[in-house]
């Protein structure tokens, strides 16, 4: 039986990382200092990614409760909402910001990005996606009106709101500290992140 | 100069289940009408010169900024480029991205599609990598507590939604269901008034 152990890791403002997952570990994504987003994406051994889309439809839900799952493409669970201390509502709508969205509005073309992230921290560990996944963006301030609208405004998380995930199978977990300075006002500039890894339930 | 002229057009009918993949044209015009009530379909499509530029829910939500698309509204691809226009819609939003569809018989039909894709050497993506579905005469309402509902479309009999190709692209559909009704698909080449 292995040893339980705790781990964190700051990740930088504007960067991202990869960390592996066994099942049952627990991760926690932590906004330091408020405001921030995290943009996420999971992917196993075998391929299956993350899936905003089907998490959507198996929830019925915008976002997972505590207690349900983010799903990955192949309809299976891979992680568990287990505890949220940020007012949310997070976003399952969107997709990570990209160089091309950053050139549309006129930020250039060497904006770093969650897209960048993702393909950048993966590729770190032997990984090429086909496609970017639209991602589980953590503290995202977005609502959808009653008649329909998408409306994004700024992260109300605070320094300190965590979100606790517990992986349901192995895989790679992919956070990105969201390099978004084009709609934020200052000084509500991109901050860091901190990733908590509790091997509990897989020791 | 001789107007151009277009042979006929024949629909394609698909009854539940069962599926057609094509190559579209930029500028060509894709019609889908219900056959009656509770007639559906899955859309998928990708672009032609790269299959890895998909139509996307995620991207249409961004740019759209409203989760239900309309008449006028441009649906988008993973590229974020306009790639499918709205150009009729009977149903009143019945062009579904918030979903997902999974009956039963949903990943025979896409075999049969990857199948169809490789017999007729049209570029697709690997099977993993296929695109999200749209559904057609399908509506999704959120509750004010963010809870995801079915919210029934009263299609009837000769309701049609109409698309338009932004680029050459190949779209694939599965008909809904296994009792539902049919189904029509028309292509029409005939550009629109539009610029591309």
């Amino acid at each position: 039986m292995n040893e339980r152990s705790k781990e964190t890791i700051r990740i930088p403002a504007r960067e991202g990382v990869a960390l592996d997952l066994r099942k049952g570990y627990r991760v926690s994504v932590v906004d330091l200092a408020g405001h921030q987003g995290a943009d996420c994406v999971a992917v196993t051994p075998g391929g299956a990614v993350s899936c905003t889309r089907i998490t959507r439809a198996r929830n019925r839900r915008l976002f997972p409760k505590i207690g349900q799952a983010i799903y990955a493409d192949d309809h299976e669970a891979m992680l568990t909402l287990m505890e949220d201390t940020s007012p949310g509502p997070h976003g399952l709508l969107v997709p990570p910001c990209d160089p091309t969205m950053y050139r549309l509005r006129g930020a250039g073309c060497a904006h770093p990005s969650c897209h960048d992230n993702f393909h950048d921290a993966l590729a770190r560990k032997g990984i090429q996606l086909g496609r970017t996944p639209p991602s589980i963006c953590l503290f995202q301030n977005v609502v959808v009106d009653e008649i329909g609208a998408i409306v994004i405004g700024v992260n109300t998380s605070k320094a300190g709101d965590r979100v606790t995930f517990r992986a349901e199978r192995d895989l790679v977990f992919v956070v990105s500290a969201c390099p978004n300075d084009v709609f934020k006002r200052p000084p509500l500039q991109p901050t860091d992140l901190e990733i908590a890894i509790d091997t509990a339930e897989a020791a | 100069m001789p107007a151009v002229r277009y042979p006929r057009l024949l629909p394609r009918t698909l009854s539940a289940s069962q599926i057609w993949l094509d190559v579209v044209q930029a500028g060509s015009r894709l019609e889908l009408t219900a056959h009656g009530a509770g007639a559906g379909a899955a859309i998928f499509s990708w672009s032609l010169a790269d299959p890895y530029e998909q139509l996307s829910d995620a991207y249409t939500f961004m740019e759209l900024r409203r989760v239900r698309p309309a008449v006028g509204d441009q649906l988008y691809s993973t590229l974020r480029r306009p790639m499918i226009s709205v150009e009729r819609d009977d149903t009143d939003h019945g062009i579904d991205l918030l979903g997902h569809d999974y009956w039963w018989p949903r990943e025979k039909c896409l075999d049969a599609l990857v199948e169809e894709a490789r017999a007729n050497a049209i570029p697709a993506p690997l099977r993993r990598d296929w695109p999200y579905a749209v559904n057609i005469f399908a509506r999704t309402r959120i509750s004010e507590s963010g809870d995801l509902i079915d919210d029934p479309v009263e299609t009837k009999e000769g309701d049609r939604i109409e698309l338009r190709a932004k680029f050459d692209m190949v779209v694939a559909v599965m008909a809904a269901g296994t009792i539902s009704p049919a189904i029509d698909i028309l292509v029409d080449p005939t550009p629109g008034p539009d610029p591309l």
